[in-house]
């Protein structure tokens, strides 16, 4: 190896080491200082919640500026002149390799310096890369490790509010409080049990919605308006539950006269209708014809299947076929008629378990559209609240074209649009009811169902029996006051339209504002009647 | 290393080494003004000498001269001095024949090392006698140009302006000295040693090392030595930041110099850088020689404007704030 190659050979393996050592304490410096503001949004993270958006374009925003002040940093390569010079300051070599590379570059016939580049070639064969330009870790480097450490444990911050980066999460454009998302939670399984028997998607399309509205893709109005459109399709088909109770009731009180379907009539008072189904085959199968049992039956079933309810019909039609077939004393036709009068009662209790599903689910939504509403800014919807008042107490809407005492009074739902615009007045003060404020953070307390009622019941003023001289005694006064606070009727002995079913469904909810349209309804109950 | 160069600069060194050890066994101290003076003759220069009287600056001309093997004269000069009385003159003679001839009787300037002794008592009319000689090595008188003997080398001695009945050396005279060395006072100790040497009965007796052959074989040895392009940028980076008509003039040479270092400052810069590199048994030239020389190479090349000189500026003030203004070159 020549002289020159000897020496370009020290410059280039120089170049690179000091390369390679300039770009790592520059790139830790960088990293150290950029890495401040990643820490800062964490920091303000902890208190202004960034949306997934936000934080992703932060920090690609972060990427670009760290990367192009690194490369700002880094730009430029030193020439070999530049590292023969530092080289030359490095090993106190008053400028022999400077020298050298320059006479490589320029090229002289002179004995003189092919004597200068021997002797450069000499010195930088013993020179020690190494020692000239040690690798090392910079100090900054510490910092810039110190200061991931600190973004990423903040993230792992165990603070109720922090979303963890590290793990792609980040706040959500729109946040459920904890009672929405149980509402929602329980409307979706409520909706997967129902799509077993009509295989529908409403609880794919909740889970949707709520996923759109948390990512931001969706406004919460046009979350509400979704979820209406969910309660409408689930609204849509329904059963006249009502009307079918009230004739499941007559069918029952017809057949209860019969004494070999006395059971079936118990069964179906109790709405046990797949026990019904049991006990109607078993009485078909168990019938001797012609006997005063067989002519009690016949006539019994005539009955339950004279002015079939809606809903009903299919039924009625079997009952009437079975009674029928009694009168022709075709035993095998009654008993193909009783059987299928049982599978129709078997349909019927699985539709009935479907709507009273769909009811319930579409009451949890209702609820939480309420409570969107109210966190909006404004109050629940007149219609809505006219919509959950008319589902809570007949169960469905429809039931108005049913039985006439099941039907929303006019007044009734007047109350109901009246304390769906109360609502608005309970917006204005939000500190009224317990609901979620806007802007609340956790949702510790229930939604309002509209505005509290307003009681207008009148106390009966009771005649004290007290002594001859009138004056009662101060036991007999404080008992006198208890009483005429307090309400005779208590009000889980209030008469109620709602069937038994519906009430169960009303028990069932532990949340106590699942109540309020009940304790409503009782108050209505006991309000005083105006004089026709 | 090849043996050629390396037995020059062996060759270099030893003598180098031999003549300034023969002086320094008359002057005490000094290294630096020995090892100028040395510099500037082997330089194929000349070197002023200043300092107040006493000093032994006459002395360290005249040891040097009996160190070198070489035809020595000596100028005292005084106001009454004419530049006849230094170059030589024709005189009326009569030949064998009876004719009258003009004939040229060479003047002290005629040696091989001439110590020019308190240059500046003389007017510069007379000062101005050395120009030609000192330049061009040769001396015209009449029409007839007389060339002088190689090496010739001059050796001034001055004393301070302030001091009284001393002229100010023309600029053209100054610009012509390799060196301007400052001969400070000896240091206690030094003086000690001066005294044992002079106020005793033996003094010391100095050897002839060098010859002329040998001087002008050691200036060309000097010449050999190769400079890379940029350490001769450097040095005339240094030169124009003097100048204060240049935008790269250096703030200080703005403001207080009147005329900055000629192109003779450069070369003597980078002369003196060659013999510097060779005493430190380097074969080229460093940013470390240029500026280890450049003060007694500029110093006197440098010169002060009216501010400069009411200010009482020393222009080696100015010339270290100029080396330490600009960098060296990668």
């Amino acid at each position: 190896m020549s002289d020159r190659d000897l020496i370009v050979g020290l410059l280039k393996r120089a170049e690179r080491r000091s390369r390679a050592n300039r770009v790592l304490k520059n790139l830790a410096a960088a990293a150290s200082i950029s890495l401040l503001i990643p820490i800062a949004f964490k920091l303000l993270d902890l208190v202004f919640l960034f949306r997934g958006r936000t934080v992703v374009l932060v920090f690609t925003i972060w990427g670009i500026g760290s990367l192009a002040y690194l490369f700002w940093r880094i730009r430029g390569r030193e020439t070999l002149a530049d590292v023969a010079a530092r080289l030359d300051r490095k090993a106190e070599l008053h400028d022999q390799i400077k020298t050298a590379y320059w006479f490589i570059r320029h090229p002289q016939d002179s004995e003189w310096v092919a004597a200068q580049l021997r002797s450069a070639a000499h010195r930088t064969a013993a020179m020690d890369l190494n020692q000239l330009y040690p690798r090392f870790v910079p100090k900054s480097s510490y910092v810039a490790a110190g200061l991931a450490l600190l973004l990423i444990g903040l993230n792992f911050a165990p603070l109720p509010w922090n979303h963890n980066w590290v793990y792609l999460d980040a706040a959500p454009a729109f946040a459920f409080t904890d009672a929405e998302q149980a509402l929602l939670k329980e409307a979706q399984a409520l909706l997967k049990k129902a799509a077993a028997q009509d295989k529908s998607q409403l609880a794919d399309k909740v889970e949707e919605i709520a996923k759109e509205l948390q990512q931001g893709d969706i406004s919460v109005t046009d979350a509400i308006n979704q979820l209406k459109e969910i309660e409408q399709e689930l609204d849509e088909g329904n059963l006249d539950l009502a009307s079918i109770d009230q004739g499941l009731e007559e069918i029952a009180q017809n057949l209860g006269q019969s004494q070999r379907l006395e059971s079936v009539a118990d069964s179906i008072s109790q709405h046990k209708l797949q026990q019904a189904a049991d006990q109607i085959r078993r009485a078909g199968d168990q019938l001797q014809m012609g006997s005063a049992e067989a002519k009690q039956m016949k006539a019994k079933l005539q009955e339950a299947a004279e002015n079939p309810r809606p809903g009903l019909e299919e039924l009625s039609k079997d009952l009437d076929d079975a009674a029928d077939a009694l009168n022709a004393g075709d035993e095998k036709a009654v008993q193909e008629a009783l059987k299928k009068s049982a599978e129709e009662f078997e349909k019927l209790a699985q539709k009935m378990e479907g709507q009273q599903l769909k009811n319930q689910a579409g009451q949890r939504l209702q609820n939480v559209q309420a409570s969107l509403e109210q966190r909006q800014g404004g109050s629940p919807s007149p219609g809505g609240q006219t919509k959950q008042a008319q589902t809570q107490s007949s169960g469905k809407p429809q039931q108005a074209g049913g039985n006439s005492s099941q039907q929303s009074s006019p007044s009734e739902s007047a109350d109901a649009t009246e304390s769906g615009a109360a609502g608005e007045n309970d917006a204005d003060n939000p500190q009224d009811g317990g609901g979620l404020m806007p802007g609340a953070r956790v949702g510790t307390d229930a939604p309002l169902f509209g505005a509290p009622t307003k009681l207008d019941v009148e106390l009966q003023q009771e005649q004290l029996t007290g002594q001859p001289d009138g004056a009662p005694t101060k036991e007999e006064k404080d008992e006198g006051e208890s009483q005429q606070a307090r309400s005779k009727l208590d009000y889980r002995n209030a008469p109620s339209d709602l069937s038994p079913a519906q009430k169960d469904l009303l028990n069932q909810d532990r949340l106590p504002w699942e109540y309020r349209q009940l304790i409503k309804q009782y108050f209505e109950t006991i309000r005083t009647q105006p004089k026709k | 290393m090849s043996t050629a160069v390396d037995r020059e600069i062996e060759d270099f060194q030893s003598l180098f080494g031999l003549a300034k050890k023969e002086v320094a066994k008359v002057i005490v101290g000094y290294g630096d003004i020995i090892d100028g003076v040395i510099m500037s003759m082997l330089a194929n220069g000349h070197v002023l000498l200043e300092g107040v009287p006493g000093l032994g600056k006459t002395r360290l001309v005249s040891t040097l001269a009996d160190v070198v093997h070489l035809k020595f004269s000596r100028i005292q000069f005084t106001p009454d001095l004419m530049p006849a009385d230094i170059t030589g003159t024709n005189v009326v003679q009569e030949s064998t024949e009876g004719e009258k001839i003009l004939e040229f009787q060479p003047g002290p300037i005629f040696a091989n090392v001439v110590l020019a002794d308190e240059v500046n008592r003389a007017t510069p009319k007379t000062q101005s006698a050395l120009l030609e000689a000192m330049e061009e090595n040769s001396v015209t008188v009449g029409k007839r140009t007389y060339k002088l003997d190689a090496p010739f080398f001059v050796l001034a001695t001055q004393n301070p302006l302030e001091m009284e009945g001393t002229y100010p050396l023309p600029e053209a005279q100054l610009d012509r000295f390799f060196m301007k060395l400052r001969v400070d006072y000896p240091t206690a100790e030094g003086l000690s040693v001066i005294l044992n040497r002079t106020t005793q009965l033996e003094t010391p007796k100095v050897s002839r090392v060098l010859n002329g052959a040998q001087i002008l074989g050691m200036r060309k040895t000097v010449r050999a030595v190769p400079i890379a392009r940029p350490v001769q940028e450097y040095a005339i980076r240094i030169m124009m930041a003097t100048h204060p008509e240049l935008p790269s003039a250096h703030a200080l040479a703005k403001r207080f110099v009147r005329c900055g270092a000629s192109p003779r400052g450069s070369q003597a810069m980078v002369i003196g850088g060659k013999i510097r590199a060779l005493l430190n048994n380097r074969v080229y030239v460093s940013c470390d020689d240029i500026r280890a020389v450049a003060l007694a190479t500029l110093r006197h090349r440098v010169l002060l404007n009216f501010e400069g000189e009411a200010e009482r500026i020393d222009t080696d003030s100015i010339i270290t704030a100029i080396l330490d203004s600009i960098p060296e070159p990668n």
